[in-house]
């Protein structure tokens, strides 16, 4: 088989790759580190990341006190999205606040054989952090790491049982009216923050090869970078999102309020929720938010105030179908008067009829539904009067 | 009517008599039986006495005491004969014992596990103990996943999941990779071929994580009869294996008809055609509400067949479903759906591909009939153990078509029912499956400097090969794994190329709807625009196929007539490894072929008639295969005794004649190789024969073929020579209007020269 390496090299026709640098080893296995402080006066203040406050965005338990010395803000860097036994962090950076400021320690390996090395150094450091943020690191850095730590034999890694991920809550929020939630976004749109020159995501793990293959460092500097800012925008945008949550009057978008109201309502977090969409209502999503708010009351079991909710919401707009038909589930479920839910099924169909609708499947669908329910309340009615 | 009655009827219809070639009653047998061990845990044994089950076949018993052994070992016996028990009372018992013990089932179809499953449940539920079985495919979902990764006993999955799924997400099943004590593997006959290379591969991948999370599982494997079953399982374990082959189940007794089509036209040896036969034979079935299976060759079968027999049993209110289709493309739920149907007993008729051919258990079939031979004994064997697979009376009918094979079996019932069945050869080392393969497993674990993959001795040399490529990283006695991607994605274990294309029905512009899927290899002879493409019986166009995204839309249509592609092939010879010359003066080459291929038109045929009603045009990139082949190049001192027209017709002669001939020899499938020919080759310019694997890399045929080469033209010239056609027929040398007047004598003239 002396021919195999030839016959191999014979597959694929595809001109030669350059040929890695001759590996100028590394004896010492000593990963890359670095440490940077930013001034506490860059992020918000800390006093809205209250228990109830925290507890209504992540919807897990937190701990009655935290403190901002408690969270470790954490993001990686890694050579794939596949998240495979493969793929690996190369560079690893987390951020945490102390008396004289937001450190970010960062970590990168040289080369494969430190990998171990620094993790042990992360899980050293994870070790004294009850609370873990990151930015969609619940699907994507934390199961890698638990892999890279299983790859290396690594039993027991202490990794936070608190953990806030960023991503969810602000997909909720800013999803709406901002449609793109990456970070990259959601720090321009949000904090302001300006990036020169930084290195696109996607050309991460190609920058990496690259330094092994040719051994220039530079080029990781911008990696570096990227990672830095990336903990710092994350650790703003943590305490940016608990000041709006528990001061929701500062928000301007109506957008905003109304997303973070149904964020609200969907935690279970009645009163705050209620807030919200009144803020939204105000602020130019009425119908959308009176509906939601005749929603919750009527689920509380307050027929009355929800009757007033759609019903201002008629005064508002005649041609609201969603009112019409709120009412008339109302009236035939909760208050019992048949001969109004009847003339509210009546006026929703009326309003669907018109010829500038145009027929898609969804109305189509809701004419159906209400069909049904007029048919419905046309037999329970006949069978009242007999 | 029941089968009896029936067969005693087909016996005296003299129409249906004149056909059968070959009746054969093959009688019962009896069951040999041994006590429940005594070592097995006593709740299992209660559970298999309320079950009626007191005593174990003797294979069943056997196997217990092998396992307990620790032995890895293949059981080989036929359908319908209690194999799984085999496997689950020595997993389950083992679980029984130790709870954190853990299993692997690897089934080479969906539908396969599910069965099986199914049967699991029952018994462990039986058993009132939390055993969690769970299925791990491509339908699971993802919170189910999570479950079972972290607390599945027993994982049911099949070798692409494996493959592209569990083994590179590793991490993710340490439980599972810690603690497995048995991988079992059923119907391992099935991977054969480039399918079978691919699973030994896989399975040197699996037993590597082993390793390193420090488990050494056992192998319980299961075969259908073939002629090697252990060399198979040797070959795709690594490791030696035991044989349990002493069949203690009962069989009924078994009916075997060759009904060989009647001749419509001598002269061109035409039959005929094997469709119509086959409606023929199966509306009387239908008719007396035997539950049949018909086993058609393609899915463009299935679907014309199911069509004639759901038209049969439309009753009043437009109901159709006593009949149903029942192939791959289908999607889960509607395949489910067949599957309780036969169970219940809804469904009297089932038309399939081979997907069935599988062990599903579905109990009350009474009857098949097999649309053409399936191509090997051991398949043939396989399908027809689908009906009578209680102790009751079976009856199968196997119809020729007028394929060369076809006719070659039908008029020798001996060799079929003598010949011992095929060998399933695997080539793990193939150059291209173990090159992605090693890639696989540099991803999912560095490999050390010294390490062995499997038994490839020069592994070393695989991964330097790598790291020149920049796709590993050398370094300090490792390799690393240096790329983005995940390499399993783009290796396919089932065919050369990767994705599959998805089927979208665009009938209606405001609802798309996926209505199937197809592998990339069949795509172009099927979904080209303008094919009609058939549906569970509905008939669709091909509107757009757009290679880039891997999508063919489609939209029903109602026509009359179906489509049929043809294939073009061209060759270039890369490089010789072996050369010899005849006495005859002809030279004979191993060596390595691009083989070409590209599909430029399409046939129309009428639906019932099938006559051809029109072509069209198909405009698809072609594709490349690399592989090995072996060929005859004949010498200037025989050719130069031939015109140019003539030595096209003999070569051609002979061709059709190796193409019948090579699978019986080599122990394969017809579609497991190729022979073509060219009048002039390139290069030396001569007339040329070409066999060639129809696999990237090859599955080492053509180098059987190379050894056994006079052997196969001693065998095709006894064909042509007694073949009682004139000048040529489907059977032999291939029609007359294909050879022209001289090609058969010409063939035969050539044939003897070759083996002067």
């Amino acid at each position: 088989m002396a021919n195999l390496l030839n016959k191999l090299r014979m597959l694929d026709a595809a001109p030669k790759k350059t040929p890695s640098k001759p590996v100028d080893t590394k004896k010492d296995f000593a990963c890359y580190r670095s440490q940077s402080l930013f001034p506490l006066s860059l992020f918000t203040n800390h006093c809205h990341a209250r228990q109830d406050i925290l507890q209504a965005i992540f919807g897990c338990p937190f701990p009655a006190e935290v403190h901002p010395e408690d969270i470790l803000f954490l993001d990686t860097e890694t050579t794939g999205l596949s998240g495979g036994a493969g793929t690996i962090a190369f560079q690893i950076g987390a951020g945490y606040f102390t008396a004289s400021g937001f450190v970010v320690e960062q970590f990168l390996i040289h080369d494969y054989p430190e990998e171990a090395e620094m993790l042990r150094l992360v899980d050293g450091l994870m070790q004294r952090f009850p609370i873990l943020c990151t930015f969609n690191g619940r699907t994507f850095d934390i199961p890698l790491l638990k892999s890279r730590f299983q790859m290396n034999r690594i039993s027991n890694a202490h990794i936070p049982n608190i953990h806030a991920d960023v991503l969810y809550p602000a997909r909720r929020i800013w999803k709406l009216r901002l449609k793109n939630c990456r970070l990259s976004n959601l720090e321009e749109q949000l904090l302001h923050v300006q990036r020169d020159d930084d290195l696109p995501g996607a050309l991460v793990p190609q920058t990496y090869f690259q330094y092994l293959k040719d051994g220039n460092f530079d080029p990781l500097l911008k990696i570096l970078e990227h990672n830095k800012q990336d903990i710092v925008s994350l650790a703003q945008l943590f305490y940016f999102m608990c000041r709006q949550v528990d001061k929701p009057e500062e928000i301007e978008a109506a957008e905003d309020l109304f997303s973070l109201a149904r964020s609200m309502e969907k935690t279970g977090e009645k009163s705050k929720a209620m807030k919200c969409y009144h803020l939204s209502a105000a602020s130019g999503m009425a119908a959308e938010a009176c509906l939601a708010m005749a929603r919750i009351e009527k689920r509380e079991g307050n027929c009355d105030a929800a009757v007033k909710l759609y019903q201002s919401m008629l005064l508002q707009d005649k041609k609201s179908v969603a009112a019409c038909e709120g009412l008339a589930k109302l009236y035939e479920h909760q208050l019992k008067d048949l001969p109004k839910a009847v003339s509210y099924t009546r006026q929703a169909l009326l309003l669907l009829s018109e010829p500038a609708l145009f027929k898609n499947e969804t109305v189509q669908e809701q004419q159906k539904a209400l069909q049904y329910r007029y048919a419905r309340l046309r037999r329970k009615l006949s069978k009242q009067t007999t | 009517m029941n089968v009896d009655q029936l067969i005693g009827r087909l016996k005296t219809d003299q129409s249906f008599m004149e056909c059968v070639t070959e009746w054969r009653t093959l009688p019962a047998t009896e069951g040999h039986y041994l006590p429940l061990p005594e070592n097995m845990d006593e709740r299992l044994k209660q559970v298999l006495r309320s079950r009626g089950i007191h005593t174990l076949y003797t294979h069943q018993a056997e196997c217990y005491q092998l396992a307990q052994a620790k032995k890895d070992f293949v059981v080989v016996t036929p359908t319908a004969s209690g194999k799984t028990l085999c496997y689950n009372l020595p997993v389950v018992s083992t679980i029984l014992e130790n709870e954190d013990a853990r299993a692997l089932y690897l089934f080479p179809t969906k539908a396969l596990s599910a069965d099986q499953v199914s049967g699991l449940y029952e018994m462990i539920e039986a058993l009132g103990v939390n055993i969690k079985t769970y299925t791990y495919d491509g339908d699971t979902q993802g919170a189910a996943r999570k479950a079972i990764r972290q607390a599945g006993h027993i994982v049911v999955t099949n070798p692409d999941m494996l493959h592209a799924n569990i083994l590179p997400h590793h991490t993710k099943w340490v439980k599972l990779f810690e603690n497995l004590k048995y991988i079992v593997i059923d119907e391992i006959h099935t991977y054969r071929g480039v399918f079978g290379s691919h699973l030994a591969n896989v399975l040197r991948r699996l037993l590597r994580l082993c390793a390193f999370y420090g488990s050494h599982p056992q192998f319980i494997l299961c075969s259908a009869t073939i002629a090697n079953p252990v060399e198979l399982a040797q070959q795709l374990t690594g490791r030696p294996i035991e044989a349990v082959t002493n069949n203690g189940a009962p069989t009924g007794e078994r009916h075997f008809v060759f009904y060989n089509p009647p001749v419509v036209n001598r002269q061109l040896g035409i039959r005929r055609g094997v469709v119509n036969e086959v409606k023929r034979i199966g509306e009387n079935l239908l008719r007396n509400e035997i539950p049949t299976i018909v086993f058609a060759k393609s899915r463009l079968q299935v679907e014309v067949i199911t069509r004639h027999f759901k038209e049969c049993v439309r009753n009043a209110y437009g109901f159709t479903d006593r009949v149903r289709g029942y192939r791959g493309g289908y999607l889960p739920s509607e395949r489910r759906d067949i599957e309780r149907g036969l169970r219940d007993g809804h469904v009297d008729m089932v038309v399939s591909t081979n997907a069935l051919e599988l062990g599903i258990d579905i109990g009350s079939l009474t009857a098949c009939i097999l649309c053409g031979y399936p191509g090997t004994i051991a398949s043939t064997w396989q399908q027809a153990g689908r009906a009578g697979r209680r102790k009751d009376t079976a009856l199968t009918i196997m119809v020729a078509s007028s394929a060369p094979l076809d006719q070659y079996i039908i008029q020798n019932p001996d060799y079929f029912f003598q010949a011992s069945p095929e060998n399933a050869l695997v080539q793990p080392n193939n150059l291209y499956i173990l090159l992605s393969h090693i890639k696989c497993s540099a991803y999912e674990l560095p490999f050390d400097e010294n390490e062995q993959f499997g038994d490839v001795t020069d592994t070393s040399q695989f991964l330097e090969y790598l790291s020149e490529n920049n796709i590993l990283r050398h370094l300090d006695g490792k390799y690393y794994w240096m790329e983005e991607e995940l390499p399993s994605g783009e290796i396919s274990l089932r065919s050369a190329k990767t994705e599959n294309f998805v089927i979208i029905d665009i009938t209606n512009p405001a609802h798309h709807r996926v209505i199937g899927e197809m592998d990339r290899y069949t795509v172009p002879m099927l979904l080209h625009e303008n094919a009609i493409y058939m549906h569970d019986a509905r008939m669709y166009q091909v509107e757009q196929l757009d290679m880039d995204t891997c999508k063919a839309y489609i939209k029903a249509v109602d026509t009359d007539y179906y489509t049929d592609a043809d294939l073009n092939v061209s060759l270039h010879i890369l490089d010789d490894l072996e050369e010899k010359q005849l006495p005859c003066g002809a030279g004979l080459t191993l060596g390595e072929l691009r083989v070409s291929t590209i599909v430029k038109m399409f046939k129309k045929f009428k639906l019932d008639t099938h006559e051809t009603v029109g072509f069209g045009e198909v405009r698809l990139p072609q594709t490349d295969l690399h592989t090995v082949g072996m060929w005859w190049t004949m010498p200037d001192s025989i050719s130069q005794r031939y015109s140019n027209d003539d030595i096209q017709g003999a070569l051609l002669g002979i061709a059709n004649l190796l193409s019948i001939v090579s699978p019986l020899y080599l122990m394969c499938a017809p579609r497991d190789i190729n022979v073509v020919y060219q009048v002039k080759a390139p290069i030396t310019d001569k007339p040329t024969i070409f066999l060639y694997d129809a696999y990237p890399g090859g599955i080492g045929l053509s180098e059987k073929a190379y050894q056994m080469q006079e052997l196969l033209l001693e065998h095709a010239l006894q064909i042509a020579v007694g073949c009682s056609c004139e000048f040529g027929c489907p059977s032999c040398v291939g029609p007359l209007i294909e050879v022209g007047e001289q090609g058969k004598a010409d063939a035969i003239a050539l044939l003897k020269e070759l083996l002067n």
